[in-house]
């Protein structure tokens, strides 16, 4: 005899599907189905089941026939087990059965768990119907008190096996109990396994004051949990606005920091910028900042795009790079008013006809594409200056969507349709060779709106060329490319790049405060259903953030 | 108005711009409104020409240029003008007369001209780009060009200099232009649409010359410069920057003020009410000069106002007045309440001419009077020495009002002081000439006091004058020469007068020579004192005079180029009763060339009632003896050696008879003998051999009292005297007793 795992391999080797949960709302039954294999005309399965309608009295094994099935009394309120019974039969003692599963096919009926356990604490772990812990201690303990040992036989039952519901009552007054305790065992189990329970996780986190998103995972949940002071320790710094996986001081973060965990922060699309704005880009500093002034030029916390944090280009790696042997860093020691200590520069040399070279998109990375939101306007800008010849610069973006999909932008300057178009500038030469022009491009919001008579402020790109795009409803990633293209074959010479910015373009307010310290502003999603927006301000001015801040939150 | 501003305040476009408004409309705009007493040109200190926008002629006819200066309005906005503007205006050569007019507004484009490159390169001239944009790396302006082809806003990249600047464009963007303007756009947040009205933010002081035929000026907002006028070969230009000058109250060195006067002057001192106590005196002071419609006329074309006639204060008439007296002055006139100042005053042959600054027009019927251009005139007399409280006073007067009386309490000594008040300026005290009352050495030749110490007050003391006498020479205080009072009305002088000087009586000369007729009821005396007529178309008759009042008294002269006589007859029925004369004697009276006759009207009589008659030669007394005796003086003779002779008696044309009839025996019947002059005078004119008829009055107790009278004849020759007709007549039986006459007759020769 050998049954190996589910495989019969010599003739009367028997395989037993037990019961496992009973099961309720069981209406009727209409036949089975089986998966099996190896079965020949001499080498076949005999197919057996026994069922039991109250958990405790089981019948005789029957063959595994669909009018034998379809003639058990089921009832939909009944604990219905059924146990099934596979034995090799036939004359070939060669070849082998296989077993993988067979169910019964039928009528079901969900059960309601009704008012009163809807109401009660067990309904917060495990439903009534189809907790597998529960049900199992429950009939277990039921079947020992219905068998003779436990409860005295003076309470009558089981002499015909319950054979025409004669122990109903029995059974069913201490199923009634078996089963409550056995909530109650299966509520105390749950506490067993508090790692592994989210709600249990989720609400002992909250009961210790931290903020996780309902939709963190377990792991994360646990690792909050076992660092609960390391998290506490990351209130009032920049780590509760760290993603998770974000590099800090070359470690990978484990989880999202708390803010994003309180915003349910979706890294997929959603937009999140946190800056502290440097003492000269809020207020009043004459010829640094405007109190009126809307724009957020050159906020460095706000630059989403390859180097964020500096002007210079230092690290090629981080940008996605067109035809790599045109691009290279070079450093700029040509002092010009107009842009300061550009140590680092991106030169870039017209590439062999036919082609272009640059930061662009042949196949999308996005590891360097930065999520937007589509009701914000953004800038991309960049200093540029001709190096040597006569190149031709080209400005594109690419959008794509929350599954990495190609969807087009919009041209805002042809109207009233808006065609689809990626391209801002194409073909541009700039007049002079050596001097800095700073190329300003931007892209506008999925709402904004042509207007007849737009001014060249707000079609154009900063340089008099070219035009601006929109986004749309579904883009929530882009890919800038700054190019020169040498299609035509004809163009020859190089062009450095500096301080290559993607920005949020404007604020809806203004900034002018006078002598604050400290001030805060976010750009931020909220995909949480906990809080509102003023909570969530509440938490970060209370919790979060330290006192001495100045917050304005742009939720989106 | 202030903006505080606390730790974490918000600046945001309310807060800055009330920011503005405390500095600005409610800072240094409001102070300077409560100092500003009027705007318009301004004429700075260092200015001693006043060319501050200057409107003169241009390089060729018709052309006009502006000079280089500053104005501010209302608004405190600055007019600056920065350089001539050479032939900016041109007027056409058609007479008609034009304004120049500026006006402040606001531009936007700054100094200088540009000229743009295809590479983006901007060039200017004159331009300040280091003032007015900002390139990168932060917030580069946006400029714009006007009237360009190149039509966008364009970023500014760097700036080299004021001159020198190069735009953030692309290749082609740009189209090579010179000449052009540029405006700053400014530096808005990316993105978004700022509306044209917000754009431009550096808005500079800027302005608006303009030529009007009819300007419709805004006071305080738009200055009219000149009145310019081309007639095709001149340009006239009236410099009208005067009344449109920006002045501020309170300076102490107001040069416009005006310290001195020609004209103030006190007109007269007197009792204030016939009926009132004597103890205050009402001095009555004129500073203005005054002239009545159809005294002066207005050229509004060319905004001069010429002066035929006119007095004020010490200025008796025109001809009193001298070149510049007035400048600097203004005009008030009466009726409209307008005023006009007065850039310079001619005296032009009769007249006074004054070129006054724009006037639209004149009321032609409206009194003017020319003041100081002041506001108020103050007099004191509160600076004397004294403290006798009767004698401070202080009197503050509208300059407008020209003249004024101001009540002293009389029997003190005054010294009195006046001063100009312009806004908040005054000018320093003058002393002032009160006219009779100083010695004339202490005053100059227009009434102002020059002369003795600071003792040498005025004295108003002791003054009771009739109203009337303001009629008097004396009562004009500092005039020196003859004045004439007019009254309309009988005016009455209660009390004494006393006339240290000449008297004269105004004389009504009736034209040509009368008519040889006799006039009854005669008006030579309407309106006169008294009245010369000349008689020598022949012997000219008046039985009677219109014109008597009881009390009156008239003087009737024959004129000295008589040939004639003039006969005035004794109590004539030619004329009414009332306007008959009662001559001396009952006579009537013949005035030869040159002999007058004085008469006083009397309401009893309801006569002219002869006063004295005179003649105009001087005549020699000459007592002629007559001896009378015996019962008859007819054809009594007496022998004459002169060939011209009237009956002597204090000049009057009356004989008198000292004893014509005395009584020798029984009872007197006659008493006495007068001889008046013959009614008629016969030709010759002379009173040689004219009968003359005499009377002889009869006594009372006499034989036959019916007959009072008797008729008798004188006969004057040039040999004799002789009495022509008897006493006794028809009617006259004179008594048996006999008459002797005996005395004396005077005559006078010539």
């Amino acid at each position: 005899m050998a049954v190996v795992n589910n495989t019969l391999s010599e003739i009367n080797d028997s395989i037993i599907i037990p019961a496992g949960v009973p099961i309720t709302g069981l209406s009727a039954i209409s036949g089975y189905t089986e998966n099996v294999s190896g079965e020949t005309a001499t080498r076949l399965f005999k197919r057996e089941f026994r069922y039991s309608l109250d958990g405790v009295n089981w019948t005789g094994y029957l063959d595994l026939t669909t009018p034998n099935l379809t003639a058990i009394p089921i009832n939909k309120k009944y604990d219905f087990l059924i146990e099934y019974k596979y034995t090799r039969i036939g004359t070939e003692t060669s070849g082998l059965l296989v077993f993988n599963d067979v169910n019964i096919t039928g009528t079901y009926e969900a059960s309601e768990c009704g008012i009163t356990f809807n109401e009660s604490v067990f309904k917060y772990f495990f439903d009534c119907c189809c907790n597998e812990g529960t049900l199992k201690w429950c009939i277990n303990v039921l079947e020992k008190i219905y068998k003779p040992g436990i409860v005295s036989l003076s309470l009558t039952r089981g002499e015909n096996q319950n054979a025409n519901n004669e122990d109903r009552d029995y059974v069913d007054f201490w199923r009634s109990i078996s089963c409550y305790f056995g909530l109650i065992v299966n509520y105390a189990r749950q506490f067993e396994k508090i790692n592994s329970n989210r709600n249990l996780l989720l609400m002992y986190l909250k009961s210790r004051g931290v903020y996780v998103c309902p939709d963190t995972p377990v792991t994360d949940l646990n690792y909050i949990m076992q660092k609960y002071w390391d998290e506490m320790r990351h209130r009032g710094t920049m780590m509760v606005t760290k993603r998770k996986g974000e590099l800090i001081n070359g470690v990978s973060k484990p989880v999202d920091g708390e803010l994003l965990r309180l915003l349910c922060y979706n890294g997929v699309c959603d937009e999140f910028l946190f800056e502290i704005s440097e003492l000269n880009r809020f207020g009043w500093v004459v010829g640094e900042w405007s109190p009126l002034y809307k724009g957020l030029t050159d906020h460095p916390q706000l630059n989403k795009l390859f180097e964020k944090s500096q002007r210079s280009v230092t690290n090629l790696s981080k940008y996605p790079i067109i035809n790599a042997g045109n691009v290279s860093i070079a450093v700029d020691t040509v002092p010009d008013p107009r842009i300061p200590d550009p140590t680092g520069t991106m030169l870039i040399t017209v590439p062999t006809a036919g082609q272009k070279a640059g930061i662009g998109v042949t196949t999308p990375d996005f590891s360097k594409s930065t999520n937007i939101d589509s009701s914000l306007e953004y800038e991309l800008s960049f200093y540029v200056k001709v190096v040597s010849g006569t190149p031709s610069i080209s400005v594109r973006m690419y959008g794509y969507g929350a599954v990495e999909e190609p969807l087009n932008l919009r041209d805002i300057k042809i109207s009233p349709l808006m065609p689809v178009s990626n391209d801002m500038i194409v073909d541009a030469q700039l007049p002079t060779t050596g001097d800095w022009y700073r190329v300003s491009c931007i892209l506008y919001s999925s709402t904004h709106i042509y207007a007849v008579g737009d001014p060249e402020s707000i079609t154009t790109p900063s340089i008099g060329v070219g035009n601006n795009l929109k986004t749309d409803d579904l883009v929530c990633k882009i890919i800038p490319e700054i190019v020169l293209d040498n299609t035509s074959g004809t163009a020859t010479g190089s062009i450095a790049l500096w301080n290559i910015r993607f920005a949020p373009l404007k604020t809806g307010y203004s900034t002018g405060f006078t002598n604050t310290a400290n001030f805060v502003q976010t750009w931020m999603k909220k995909n949480t259903g906990q809080y509102t927006n003023s909570q969530i301000e509440t938490i970060m001015r209370n919790e979060l953030l330290p006192y001495k801040i100045f917050l304005k939150n742009n939720f989106l | 108005m202030n903006l505080k501003m606390p730790n974490n305040l918000f600046l945001g476009k309310e807060e800055l711009n009330h920011l503005k408004d405390s500095l600005g409309e409610n800072g240094y705009r409001r102070a300077f409104k409560q100092i500003a007493k009027s705007y318009g040109v301004v004429r700075l200190p260092s200015d001693v020409s006043f060319t501050s926008l200057k409107v003169i002629p241009g390089t060729t006819n018709g052309q006009l240029t502006v000079k280089a200066g500053t104005a501010i309005d209302n608004n405190v906005d600055v007019i600056e003008v920065l350089s001539d503007q050479v032939d900016i205006l041109t007027t056409a050569g058609d007479n008609v007369t034009r304004y120049v007019v500026v006006k402040y507004n606001k531009s936007i484009i700054p100094k200088g001209t540009v000229s743009i490159s295809a590479t983006g390169e901007v060039t200017g001239v004159g331009t300040e780009f280091k003032k007015m944009v900002r390139g990168l790396p932060n917030f580069p302006s946006l400029i714009k060009f006007n009237d360009s082809v190149n039509t966008q806003e364009y970023q500014v990249a760097s700036i080299a200099g004021d001159t020198s600047l190069q735009l953030n464009v692309a290749s082609g963007v740009l189209t090579a232009e010179t000449g052009k303007t540029y405006s700053v756009v400014g530096t808005f947040t990316p993105g978004i649409a700022v509306p044209t009205g917000s754009k431009y933010p550096l808005e500079l002081d800027g302005y608006t010359l303009s030529l009007e035929a009819t300007p419709t000026v805004t006071e305080g907002v738009e200055f009219v410069l000149a009145a310019v006028q081309n007639n095709g070969a001149v340009t006239s230009i009236t410099d009208m920057r005067t009344s449109h000058s920006f002045e501020i109250i309170g300076s102490d060195d107001d040069e416009s003020m005006t310290e001195t006067s020609v004209v103030i002057g006190h007109d007269s001192v007197r009792n204030p009410h016939a009926k009132s106590p004597k103890d205050v005196a009402l001095l009555t002071t004129t500073w203005s000069f005054n002239s009545t419609t159809t005294n002066w006329l207005h050229n509004a074309a060319t905004q001069k106002l010429t002066i035929t006639a006119g007095s004020g204060g010490s200025l008796v008439d025109v001809s009193a007045t001298s070149t510049g007296d007035f400048d600097g002055w203004k005009v008030f006139e009466k009726n409209t309440g307008n005023t006009v100042r007065v850039i310079a005053s001619t005296r032009v042959g009769a007249n006074m001419v004054l070129d006054l600054e724009y006037i639209e027009s004149m009321d032609l019927s409206s009194e003017i009077k020319i003041v100081p251009d002041a506001d108020l005139i103050e007099f004191t007399t509160n600076l004397s020495e004294s403290f006798d409280s009767l004698i401070n006073k202080r009197f503050l007067f509208n300059i407008n009002d020209g003249t004024a009386n101001m009540e002293l309490v009389t029997g003190k000594t005054y010294r009195m002081l006046w001063r100009h008040i312009k806004g908040t300026n005054v000018t320093k005290w003058n002393d002032l000439n009160d006219g009779a009352f100083q010695p004339p050495a202490n005053h100059n030749a227009v009434g102002v006091y020059v002369g003795g110490t600071a003792t040498a007050y005025v004295a108003v003391s002791g003054i009771v004058i009739a109203d009337h006498a303001k009629n008097h020479q004396d009562d004009k205080a500092s005039r020196t020469d003859p004045n004439t009072f007019t009254l309309s009305s009988t005016n009455t002088f209660d009390g004494s007068v006393t006339i240290n000087k000449e008297f004269i009586l105004g004389t009504y000369v009736t034209g040509g020579s009368l008519a040889p007729i006799t006039n009854h009821n005669s008006t030579v005396f309407e309106g006169y004192a008294s009245t010369t007529s000349n008689a020598s178309s022949g012997d000219v008759t008046f039985t009677g005079f219109t014109g008597g009042t009881n009390g009156r008294y008239v003087v009737f002269q024959s004129s000295v180029l008589s040939t004639s006589n003039i006969i005035l007859t004794h109590d004539d029925v030619g004329s009414s009763s009332g306007n008959r004369m009662i001559l001396k004697n009952g006579k009537s009276i013949v005035l030869s060339g040159g002999d007058s006759i004085t008469m006083r009207y009397d309401s009893i009589y309801n006569r002219w009632v002869e006063v004295s008659s005179t003649v105009k030669a001087p005549w020699t007394i000459y007592n002629v003896p007559m001896t009378l005796t015996g019962s008859s003086v007819i054809n009594w003779t007496h022998s004459l050696d002169r060939t011209r002779y009237r009956w002597a008696d204090n000049n009057t044309l009356m004989i008198t008879v000292y004893k014509e009839f005395e009584r020798i025996s029984g009872a007197p019947t006659i008493t006495q003998a007068a001889l008046p002059l013959p009614v008629n005078p016969s030709s010759p004119t002379s009173l040689l051999q004219q009968d003359v008829t005499g009377r002889v009055v009869a006594s009372s107790t006499g034989s036959n009292t019916g007959q009072t009278q008797r008729p008798c004849v004188v006969n004057i020759t040039a040999g004799q005297i002789r009495f022509t007709n008897s006493f006794d007549s028809a009617a006259w039986t004179h008594n048996s007793d006999l008459v002797v006459l005996s005395g004396t007759f005077i005559i006078a020769y010539a």
